[in-house]
């Protein structure tokens, strides 16, 4: 990984100032230094502090000045971000039968390594989140061979020490919402003084400081679930799979999520690899090195497996304009096109997205949404 | 760590933030918590207890204040494991190592023992202040001096003849019996040393092993030849007796003979008006105020003979009954109660534990599943221990059978691939048998070897070695062999189990 240090810089002279006090305590974190990481925290919580008084328009001299004075310290640090990649689960063919109801999941092959981030997508009841239980070693298979190649004993219990399962459905927390945040961290030897740190940490890297001394009943869904992610992250999971992990997420929480979901994955402090499940293709689309498109329990395409692509080029289109305009700005022999009632399909062997775009704009088309799916799982919802 | 719980002081905060972050396992059983206000608790039932007007003359209300506080107690154990469901290390799947297992059932253990300690605190403070207003001694000396002052007053009405009993002893085995033959010693009365005897019509035959018991109990005897005794038995001395009085002092509530032997024998005039003036003040002593609902002791009723004159006209019936009320407090739980209530307490409380423990190991479904199995087996076991006519040797059977059965089933999850519904009862129910295996064995090995021995079918002294003494120790031997099995094999099993995946 590249140093992160112009990187902060950058998102701090450009005033993107949530994104750099994040990925300055991820930096922190992965300095090892205790100290680094306090400060980091401090800075943090002052950041957050402002933005709540409305100030962040305006951040206080302190900040940049503190900010400054972290990225020095951490300049000066000799650690050089990285870490080994390896892998972490392959399963070979992999498949799944219930004994009552007639779903099956049909045999999958896949491997996720330290850092790698694995999107599944499918409509409902295609066999998402069977996927992911068989992954996370919750249900038991009816062929294949999952392995677990970076534990050394793969029995049963340590492989769930190692691989943490998010449900769409997350059980309740009992308590105050930081004592179970210092319960995980414990309960995987996370203690004393490192105990505090991680729990605030993960707090202010989730932004969830002012919530931590609430109750579940407390808190809306959305915060519901990056608290479990919280909580998960503080077991050091090597493999941390989601079962729709944005369903009860706003758009900029969703995007946050993924943000930093990509960043943590490739923390040296706890390098992991990600498997998530989603409806929300585009964004997962983003972030995720490898989609899977699970239909009826097969995996009908992954990305980067182009022999499975067909020639032809797939848009996705909204515009005021009808049909027949449409047509007749790209030309009826070079396209075929749908419409589901709230955006046109476009699918041509001839022309590309751009030769597309190029049509409907010199004809004056007003296009208020378009994006070429060619190569994303959208074509073949 | 932010936290409201009232009455707690800040040392006990800074535990429990402590514990939160450095012993998770420790922490989640809230141990520390429920002993501090278990102490709180008890501290403040003690002082209850000690200020509640009781006279230790009246009857106990031991039962009805061990009803009240159990009630407390289930409250107590409810909120307990409301709070200790809420967190669990082992089915997070945190670090737990044997070691660490057995260290969470003794957190239970110590838990459960200080909630089910409750019930037993207010006998405590009755017995502590019943000893406390009545010393052990002078209970006994009371009982003497009153004793000896009827007999002394009432000396010229008391019936003073002794009775002679003419004992044949027989080395065949067969059972005591009186014989229908005429006494052979059989003759007037004996003209004793200082006393007359009356000699009964008929005589016994002891066997030989009883004839030692027989000397030793009884308040005289004359050997007549190898085979024959005259055992002579005192009069009526003793108007107040009250059971176990004197079982924990070194003073003896005098006996017929020792009254015969220090007052009547050499008998003489006292002091009435004074010997009545103590009496009356020893009479008052344990009559004065009280409000008896129940008696011990009392006239035989129906046509009134002369010591039924006397128990009446020295309230012996009252006196009687408070002295009675009085060593029960005394000494019926603390002492003689002492390996019965601590059987109790203990066994309620390693129970208790053990289902919470499995509770904590296992899913809820298969907690209770196995619960309804083993419901159903004892009642299927009842039945069939019923007609089998050998109720102990296939209730000890059954036992063995179900313990190798479970453990069997227990024992398939090493080749299982799924988490078995099947194998989590056994391995819970294997567990829940567990305790008792060496204890079971102890009186399978009784029953079988041991006790045709002591009891054969034709008659022999019954050894009074009891095997109780060596139930005493099963039992040490099955509680230590739980926490070794806990700490290894019990542990392995959970761990192995609970981490399968499901079907």
């Amino acid at each position: 990984m590249q140093n992160p240090l112009p990187e902060i810089q950058s998102f701090i002279d450009h005033h993107d100032y949530s994104l750099a006090v994040r990925r300055m305590l991820d930096t922190a974190l992965d300095s090892g230094n205790a100290s680094i990481l306090k400060q980091a925290i401090v800075w943090s919580k002052s950041y957050h502090k402002s933005r709540r008084a409305g100030s962040e328009a305006a951040l206080p001299e302190s900040f940049h000045s503190e900010a400054s004075a972290l990225l020095s310290r951490l300049g000066k640090e000799s650690h050089t971000h990285t870490y080994t990649q390896h892998t972490l689960v392959n399963a070979d063919n992999i498949s799944k039968t219930y004994s009552r109801g007639n779903f099956s999941l049909k045999p999958i092959s896949l491997k996720i390594n330290t850092g790698d981030i694995l999107g599944i997508v499918g409509q409902n009841g295609n066999g998402k989140t069977t996927l992911l239980r068989c992954l996370a070693g919750q249900l038991s298979l009816d062929g294949g061979q999952l392995q677990f190649d970076h534990l050394t004993i793969a029995d049963h219990y340590s492989i769930k020490q190692q691989v943490a399962f998010i449900p769409q459905r997350i059980p309740k927390w009992y308590g105050l919402l930081k004592d179970n945040l210092h319960f995980s961290a414990s309960v995987t030897g996370v203690t004393d003084r490192e105990n505090d740190s991680m729990v605030d940490f993960m707090l202010e890297r989730l932004d969830l400081s002012d919530y931590a001394d609430l109750t579940w009943n407390q808190i809306s869904s959305g915060y519901r679930t990056r608290f479990e992610l919280a909580r998960v992250l503080l077991q050091k999971p090597r493999l941390l799979i989601l079962d729709e992990p944005l369903a009860n997420l706003d758009i900029s929480a969703q995007q946050t999520i993924l943000t930093d979901l990509r960043y943590i994955a490739k923390l040296a402090h706890n390098p992991m690899g990600v498997i998530l499940s989603s409806q929300q293709l585009h964004e997962v689309e983003n972030i995720a090195d490898t989609v899977l498109f699970i239909k009826e329990g097969t995996c009908l395409f992954r990305t980067g497996d182009e022999a499975a692509i067909p020639a032809s080029q797939v848009i996705e289109l909204e515009t005021p304009a009808g049909r027949e305009a449409i047509i007749n700005a790209i030309g009826e022999q070079e396209i075929s096109l749908q419409f589901n009632g709230g955006f046109y399909t476009i699918t041509s062997s001839s022309l590309t997205a751009q030769e597309i775009i190029n049509r409907l704009i010199s004809r004056n088309i007003t296009v208020s949404y378009f994006r070429d799916i060619t190569h994303s799982t959208k074509r073949f919802f | 760590m932010s936290t409201s719980r009232p009455l707690v002081p800040g040392f006990l905060n800074k535990l429990d933030d402590y514990l939160l972050k450095n012993k998770p396992l420790v922490w989640s059983a809230r141990t520390h918590l429920v002993v501090y206000y278990g102490i709180l608790f008890i501290a403040a039932l003690t002082l209850l207890c000690y200020l509640v007007p009781d006279d230790p003359r009246n009857r106990s209300e031991s039962f009805i204040w061990i009803m009240f506080i159990s009630v407390i107690s289930i409250i107590g154990l409810v909120v307990w494991l409301i709070y200790l469901l809420r967190f669990n290390v082992f089915k997070r799947f945190g670090r737990v190592g044997g070691l660490d297992t057995l260290t969470t059932f003794i957190l239970y253990l110590v838990a459960t023992g200080v909630i089910a300690f409750f019930p037993y605190v207010q006998p405590y403070v009755e017995s502590f202040r019943a000893n406390k207003a009545y010393g052990d001694s002078e209970i006994v000396n009371d009982i003497n001096a009153i004793n000896t002052k009827i007999c002394e007053l009432e000396y010229d009405s008391l019936r003073h003849n002794w009775r002679v009993d003419t004992v044949v002893v027989s080395s065949t085995q067969q059972p005591y019996r009186q014989s229908s033959e005429a006494d052979p010693l059989m003759s007037e009365d004996v003209i004793m040393d200082t006393a007359i005897a009356i000699r009964r019509r008929r005589h016994e035959i002891i066997h030989v092993d009883e004839l030692s018991e027989k000397l030793l109990s009884s308040d005289s005897s004359s050997k007549i030849s190898d085979t024959l005794y005259v055992f002579y038995v005192a009069p009526e001395y003793t108007f107040l007796n009250v059971y176990r009085a004197d079982r924990y002092t070194k003073e003896t509530v005098f006996s017929n003979a020792d009254i015969y032997r220090k007052t009547i024998r050499n008998f003489q005039q006292p002091d009435r008006a004074e010997t009545k003036k103590q009496l009356t003040a020893l009479i008052r002593k344990y009559s004065e105020g009280v409000d008896h609902s129940h008696y011990y002791g009392g006239t035989s009723g129906g046509r009134r003979n002369f010591e039924d004159v006397i128990i009446t006209r020295y309230e012996i019936t009252t006196v009687s009954t408070s002295m009675h009320n009085i060593t029960d407090r005394k000494y019926a739980l603390w002492k003689d109660g002492l390996p019965f209530l601590t059987r109790i307490f203990l066994y309620t409380t390693l129970y208790l534990t053990l289902l919470i423990f499995l509770f904590r190991h296992s899913t809820s479904r298969t907690f209770f599943l196995s619960m309804l199995v083993a419901f159903i087996l004892t009642i299927f076991s009842s039945i069939f221990i019923a007609f089998s006519g050998e109720g102990e040797l296939t209730s000890l059977t059954s036992y063995f059978f179900y313990l190798i059965l479970f453990l069997v089933i227990a024992s398939t999850v090493w080749a299982s691939k799924k988490r078995n519904i099947v194998t989590g009862i056994g391995i819970n129910l294997f567990v829940f048998l567990m305790p008792v295996f060496p204890l079971s064995l102890l009186f399978y090995f009784d029953y079988l070897f041991l006790r045709p021995q002591r009891y054969p079918s034709t008659y022999v002294a019954i050894d009074q070695v009891s095997i109780l003494q060596y139930a005493f120790i099963a039992e040490i031997t099955g509680a230590l062999l739980l926490l070794v099995l806990i700490g290894t094999y019990i542990h392995m099993l959970f761990r192995r189990w609970y981490a399968l995946p499901e079907e």
